[in-house]
């Protein structure tokens, strides 16, 4: 499965990758802004995006909207210390596939994205 | 001071922080603890001068949350812990040194993103509002040096209620310590205690 990892913090891509890694999946490629995650996702078109919320630039809610729009299909998991009941919302209804809510356990990310796989 | 006010403040404060140390305790290789609280009225400067700290200077990571009911927060850590915090968060099985971009501002930073979303978050949902924060900046340095930082970002002579924690971040038997500061401005204060006045009148 290709996975673009979007979070401004290189630590918490690492750790990111590193899961993917232990479960076998394809880190398609890394961003650390919203600007060069949408790049990345135009010329990457990856099966799932894990997304940060708080990023300079557009935040991870407008790169969603956007994402959504150029791929109904794409799986979109938030990954996040942002847990507000409005925000987690306002996530579901902009199409987002899962919330992962930081910090989060190996165990939790496994199971997350277990359910994107389907 | 109201004292019903920093009462409520104080738990709010507290729930918040104590729901993300025990978050970081189950999820990662160290043992997140907060060992003080309290709250006290003063300015920012003020507060930084009551930090525990014993050396000269700090990192700092810290959020402005605009909109509102504004509010600052900011977290200081010792940059001698920088291994001690990256092993704690990270495991044994991570070396920095294998990854030389992750320094220890990026640590800083990602950590105090999540200890201090943990309070925004906490006010947030008490108002029934939602606001995603600018991403969190970073600052090193001696003390005074730090607080001229923060005053682009914050008056330096408004008064606030102060929320003061103190974490205890240990792993084996070694501990690192890391502070918090939360400037709660009395209009932020007093619509906190007014909605906890109301939840507790329905509630009868």
């Amino acid at each position: 499965m290709k996975v673009l990892i979007v979070d401004d913090n290189l630590m918490t891509r690492r750790m990111i990758s590193d899961f993917l890694g232990e479960m076998g999946h394809e880190v398609a490629g890394e961003a650390g802004d919203g600007d060069s995650a949408l790049k990345a996702f135009a010329v990457l078109h990856p099966e799932v995006v894990l997304l940060d919320i708080i990023m300079p630039g557009r935040s991870g809610v407008e790169v969603l909207e956007e994402m959504r729009k150029l791929d109904p299909a794409v799986q979109i998991v938030m990954i996040t210390a942002v847990e507000q009941e409005g925000i987690d919302k306002q996530l579901f209804e902009l199409g987002v596939t899962a919330i992962l809510h930081k910090p989060f356990s190996y165990g939790e990310f496994k199971e997350t994205i277990k359910k994107c796989i389907g | 001071m109201n004292d019903e006010e920093n009462g409520i403040l104080q738990r709010l404060a507290v729930s918040g922080l104590e729901r993300c140390l025990t978050r970081l305790s189950s999820v990662s290789a160290g043992t997140w603890k907060l060992t003080y609280s309290g709250i006290f009225r003063g300015t920012l400067p003020e507060a930084v001068r009551r930090h525990g700290f014993t050396k000269p200077s700090a990192a700092a990571v810290y959020f402005n949350v605009k909109g509102g009911f504004p509010f600052a927060s900011v977290m200081f850590f010792d940059p001698d812990d920088t291994e001690h915090l990256t092993q704690c968060f990270m495991g044994d099985s991570f070396s920095r040194a294998a990854h030389p971009g992750i320094t220890g501002e990026v640590v800083f930073l990602e950590l105090g993103n999540m200890v201090l979303n943990s309070l925004i978050n906490a006010v947030q949902n008490v108002l029934k509002r939602k606001t995603i924060p600018m991403p969190p900046k970073y600052l090193d340095g001696e003390f005074p040096g730090i607080v001229a930082g923060l005053g682009s970002v914050m008056d330096l002579k408004q008064d606030f209620r102060i929320f003061k924690a103190t974490l205890a971040i240990s792993r084996g038997e070694r501990s690192g310590t890391s502070e918090v500061f939360a400037m709660i401005p009395d209009e932020l204060s007093a619509e906190l205690a007014k909605i906890e006045g109301e939840r507790q009148d329905a509630s009868f």
